[in-house]
């Protein structure tokens, strides 16, 4: 049986990997924030949700991601108002794409971030994988869940790499 | 001096390259072929079939000869235009295809006429001689060493795309610029200007500076390749080098502009493959952009007045040109016979002269012309091909004598030539377009029509006589328009030529589907950043670094990279496999399904999912259950837990996750109602550490995640919630090993400490080989390995599904047809082989008797804890056969094996408890 633990590059350390190429910065991180994956009608997640500060990344019209730094009191289960509640603070790795060649190398991955940089849904398709996007003033933080995320980071690794022999 | 030759005295710097071995010097800014010709190279290569001398035809996309072979620092790279690749120092040219077998073919070429491959190699069958007619055939050699790097490409979205930088294509870019919109402006060619460039023509270079002032963004050395959904134009750019395959770019436009312009059509008369026939205006162009004259005494052969402008300007730098037209005299004949050239009108060419190379022509009326160069222009042809990709059709008009687009398509328009509208040079008539012109009876048919692929006016009129008569079965049966060029001289003239041998018009015959990509796209810009890892990748476990930390073995399982074994070699299996029953071992289940089912119907919805009830779990408990489609069969099995009253956890095998949810969320929806059920794939979040064996409690213990562990409290097939690091954690007492099992689920970020956590606390690391041993022991099955297509619920031992007759659920009613009763419906058993040692996986089981197979091996492994080889297998009518004796049959081998219950470890469970 042949050890494919070479051919398949060992993941990178999500905490302290970055990439650093002409106009553009990634970095990864994850786990130190709330994530919590609330289903329902629109109107009553943001019901739910409206006294929490953070970034609520809308996923489908029934479907929405909340990312916090604060500590909030959304339980896993059903809620009596009708709205599915789960916790996903370790399924994700941010990644931060930042800096005035972000956009570009945005728009390599993804057909979608081409054409609109500010989806109304966060869910698009990315370098093969699909993962949610949080349009930032310079670039997007995306979310993958974690399983995908070597991938992704590999192929930023290539994409970055290789961009500057575009013709 | 006879043949081609560079009369331009300055221009780029020197580039050395070879063309087959012989040493030879061209400019900066040559393509291969203008340098061939200016080294005087009038062979590039041979035939496809009749491996006849083929010269350079072209200067363009449309080049059918001139395909060559081209090294450059080690890297091989097969089928080049010539007529298109710009020319690098230290490339070494060779052609596709060099002499080979050429007496031999001309031998033969008399019985290799179209449809010889179907009429020959019949006996005794096609496949004898398939390996060396494979061998023979196609074009150029793939170096497996060689490797062409790529950029990445990417999307790209604008308002309006304009296909061709010449001056309509410019004039459009502007327009849209103007008017606000975002442009891009695709150009093949490595500077805009489209045919300009050797045409002549006023204003391009004010176009081009005005283009780039209103913000056109400009791509040159890019083709626009195929036409695809949505306005979607796929578009390669070319790399600085041949040995870089350039990138690959998804253009979404709003509108689309096409100028690709025209091509030039070759003339028909016997012989016209020789090299020194050339379309007029491709020497045009490589003596205006190269400084290279093709021909010192050419003779023009037209039958339109496109190539007047050629032979003024070949006689202006000496050349004593010759025009041959087919058409009455006409003011152009006349002012082109002012200036000194001979015109012959009325004129019809009938063959080519000369050994090798042209050396002169006959006319129809027998009267001879000498002449070192045909340069030929048998009308236009214009280039509809991403038109007719966006779904429009290009049909033949009769009165124009133009092939015209037959309908608008919308967001697409046309510009310039490919509309049918070619500016007049000067202030003469114009007539550039012509019917083609097909030699009647009476001359030889072996006219070529598809330089490529060998195919003659003979060719097409076999196809007629043999009832090949629609342009598709023309194309197929001749192989006419197919390979690299795809027929973009040929097309048109074989449609005509079908059409004469049938007597239809050209019109009626229409013209074969243009299809992406307009000209080859190197696979290595096609793949782009898809290469090693990245091209087809892998999910990984949140606890990678730990395994590999700890020497495991990883390979890739369904889409996963998964620890095989943990070790230096296969041996650790057995370890592993003796460490489950005797110790405790770990395994990294992380990639198990973690789906909740939330809301009101949560239950309601599993029951409907699952072959079994899963409503009536209580909080905390555990069951398991298999999963069918409507058809009754077998596509997962899995736990569920039961949170809560109104939220449950699914834990479906990890290579059926997406798969699950998918089902699950179109009957919640259809079924149950958006808002009375919702499901979450929690599986990412959730990092799951599976530890067995006999002393899995006493780890367990130490490892103080829940504060208890008696088996009153906490039996099998409960679950309870504990503390890792101070997050919550889930402990499940399930098992895949058959031994006492408790399933550790924390957070994943949590995955890489309590692996090691695990590991120290004294259970030994369990790879995917081992547990697939272990369950085996244990008849658990692997759904798609130990089930195929046809197998339901009672096939596997679980018959309360079909005899209860509940009904409520996905595959019900299948499982109560006669079908599903059957008692020869293949059933999950054991085999034990006789005489020890392991069943190959895959074998077919044979019956005695007559010799059928009645099954097959699912699953075979030497057993470590039983001392023998243990099989799993699905036979006809399984369970009635235990204890009986079947043979097996693997690969020409055979031998017998007794039918045993699947399970052949521990058959009363007890080990769950010790």
């Amino acid at each position: 049986m042949s050890d494919r633990s070479t051919f398949w590059p060992a993941p990178p350390d999500s905490i302290t990997a970055r990439i650093e190429a002409v106009g553009v910065t990634v970095t990864a991180s994850c786990g130190d924030r709330g994530v919590f994956l609330l289903s329902g009608s629109s109107k009553t997640v943001a019901q739910l949700v409206k006294d929490y500060p953070g970034t609520l990344l809308q996923i489908a019209p029934d479907r929405a991601m909340l990312v916090t730094d604060a500590q909030v009191g959304l339980q896993d289960g059903w809620h009596p108002a009708g709205v599915a509640i789960s916790d996903l603070s370790d399924a994700h790795i941010r990644i931060d794409i930042r800096g005035p060649a972000a956009a570009a190398l945005l728009a390599l991955g993804s057909a979608s971030l081409a054409i609109d940089p500010n989806p109304r849904a966060a869910a698009v398709g990315f370098a093969g994988v699909t993962l949610l996007v949080e349009p930032l003033p310079d670039g997007a933080r995306l979310y993958v869940e974690r399983p995908w995320a070597p991938h992704l980071w590999h192929w930023l690794l290539a994409a970055t790499q290789t961009a500057k022999d575009q013709p | 001096m006879t043949g081609p030759v560079r009369i331009a005295k300055a221009g780029g710097c020197a580039l050395p390259f070879t063309f087959a071995g012989r040493s030879m010097q061209g400019r900066a800014g040559d393509t291969i072929a203008s340098a061939l010709l200016a080294n005087g190279i009038s062979t590039v290569g041979r035939s496809f079939k009749y491996r006849r001398p083929r010269g350079i035809l072209s200067a363009g996309e449309d080049e059918p000869n001139a395909i060559v072979d081209v090294t450059l620092n080690g890297v091989r790279v097969p089928n080049v235009r010539a007529t298109t690749q710009a020319l690098e120092a230290g490339m070494q040219v060779s052609p596709v295809l060099g002499r080979g077998a050429a007496l031999l073919t001309k031998l033969l070429s008399p019985f290799l006429a179209s449809g010889f491959y179907y009429k020959t190699f019949l006996w005794p069958n096609w496949h004898m001689f398939e390996p060396a007619i494979r061998r023979m055939a196609g074009l150029g050699r793939i170096d497996p060493a060689s490797r062409m790097s790529a950029g990445p490409g990417g999307n790209l979205s604008v308002d309006l795309c304009v296909v061709g930088a010449g001056r309509s294509g410019l004039r459009a870019a502007i327009r849209g610029a103007q008017a606000g919109q975002s442009v891009l402006l695709v150009e093949r060619q490595d500077v805009p200007g489209g045919s300009s460039l050797w045409r002549g023509g006023d204003g391009v270079a004010g176009l081009l500076s005005e283009a780039r002032a209103v913000g056109v963004t400009v791509w040159t050395g890019s083709t626009a390749f195929g036409a695809y959904e949505n306005g979607r134009l796929g578009v390669h750019r070319q790399g600085d080098s041949v040995t870089l395959g350039g990138s690959l770019w998804v253009v979404q436009a709003a509108e689309v502009v096409l100028a690709t312009g025209a091509i030039e059509r070759p003339m028909l008369f016997e012989r016209n493959d020789l090299p020194g026939v050339m379309l007029a205006d491709a020497t045009l162009n490589y003596l205006r952009r190269h400084g290279v004259l093709c021909g010192a005494r050419p003779i023009v052969a037209t039958n339109n007045d496109s190539a007047y402008p050629v032979a003024l300007a070949l006689a202006e730098v000496g050349a004593k040109v010759t025009v041959v037209d087919s058409r009455p005299p006409s003011e152009r004949s006349a002012a082109a016979a002012k200036r000194g050239i001979r015109v012959l009108t009325r004129a019809r060419i009938a063959r080519a002269l000369g050994r090798g190379r042209v050396s002169g022509m006959v006319l129809a009326d027998g009267q001879r012309i000498e002449g070192d160069l045909i340069a030929v222009s048998g009308g236009w042809t214009p280039t509809l091909h991403l038109y007719c990709q966006a779904g429009g059709k290009a049909i033949w008009d009769e009165g124009k004598s133009i092939l015209v687009p037959a309908f608008p398509v919308p967001g697409i328009s046309l510009a310039g030539r490919v509309a049918g509208k070619w500016e007049a040079p000067d202030d003469l008539p114009w007539a550039w377009s012509a019917a083609p012109e097909i030699p009647g009876d009476g001359v030889s048919r072996k006219v070529w029509i598809d330089l490529q692929n060998d195919v003659t006016l003979g060719d097409v009129e076999l196809a007629a006589r043999e009832n090949f008569t629609s342009i598709e079965h023309l194309k197929r049966y001749t192989t006419l328009g197919m390979a690299t060029d795809q027929g973009k001289t040929a097309n048109l003239l074989g449609a005509a030529a079908m059409a004469q041998a049938t007597g239809r018009a050209t019109t009626d015959l229409g013209l074969t589907t243009y299809r992406p990509p307009y000209v080859p796209v190197p696979m290595a810009a096609l793949a782009g950043l898809s290469r090693g890892p990245v091209q087809s990748p892998l999910r990984r476990l949140a606890a990678e670094a730990a395994h590999r930390a700890m020497g495991a073995t990883l390979w890739d399982y369904g889409g996963l990279l998964r620890p095989a074994f943990y070790g230096a070699d296969e041996g650790s299996i057995v370890e592993e496999c003796l460490a489950a029953r005797q110790g405790a071992v770990v395994f990294d289940a992380s990639s198990l399904g973690k789906v909740a089912v939330m809301g009101p119907k949560a239950g309601e919805l599993l029951d409907f999912l699952f072959a079994g009830r899963m409503s009536t779990l209580q909080p905390g408990r555990i069951r398991y259950g298999l999963t069918l489609n409507e058809a009754g069969i077998v596509t997962d099995d899995g736990v569920v837990l039961c949170l809560g009253p109104d939220h449950f956890l699914v834990s479906c095998s990890s290579s059926h996750v997406g798969g699950f949810v998918a089902s699950a969320e179109e009957w919640r929806q259809t079924r149950f109602g958006r808002d009375a059920v919702l499901i979450h794939d929690r599986t990412a979040h959730w990092a799951t550490m599976s530890l067995s064996g006999p002393k899995a409690k006493a780890i367990m213990a130490g490892l103080g995640i829940v504060g208890t562990l008696d088996d009153d409290a906490f039996p099998h097939m409960a679950f309870v919630m504990g503390q890792f690091m101070g997050r919550e954690a889930r402990v499940a007492r399930v098992s895949f090993t058959g031994e006492r099992g408790y399933e550790i689920s924390v957070p994943a970020g949590l995955a890489v400490a309590l692996w090691p956590s695990l590991i120290e606390a004294g259970a030994v690391p369990c790879g995917i080989e081992a547990l697939g041993v272990l369950r085996a022991e244990k008849g658990f099955i692997y759904v798609g390995q130990d089930t195929d297509g046809e197998t339901m619920p009672h096939d596997l031992g679980f018959d309360a599904p079909r005899l209860k007759r509940r009904m409520g659920f996905v595959g019900d009613r299948a499982l109560q047809l006669p079908v599903a009763g059957d008692a020869d419906r293949k059933q999950l058993v054991g085999l034990a082989r006789e005489g020890g040692g392991v069943i190959p996986a895959g074998a077919h089981l044979i019956e005695d008797g007559p010799r059928r197979s009645i099954g097959f091996v699912t699953s075979s492994h030497q057993s470590p804890s039983l001392g023998r080889g243990i099989a799993l297998a699905l036979i006809e009518g399984g369970r009635a056969r235990i204890g009986e004796q079947v043979t097996w049959f693997d690969l020409g081998k055979t031998g017998r094996a007794t039918v045993t219950p699947a399970c052949a470890y521990d058959p009363d469970g007890s080990r769950l408890h010790v």
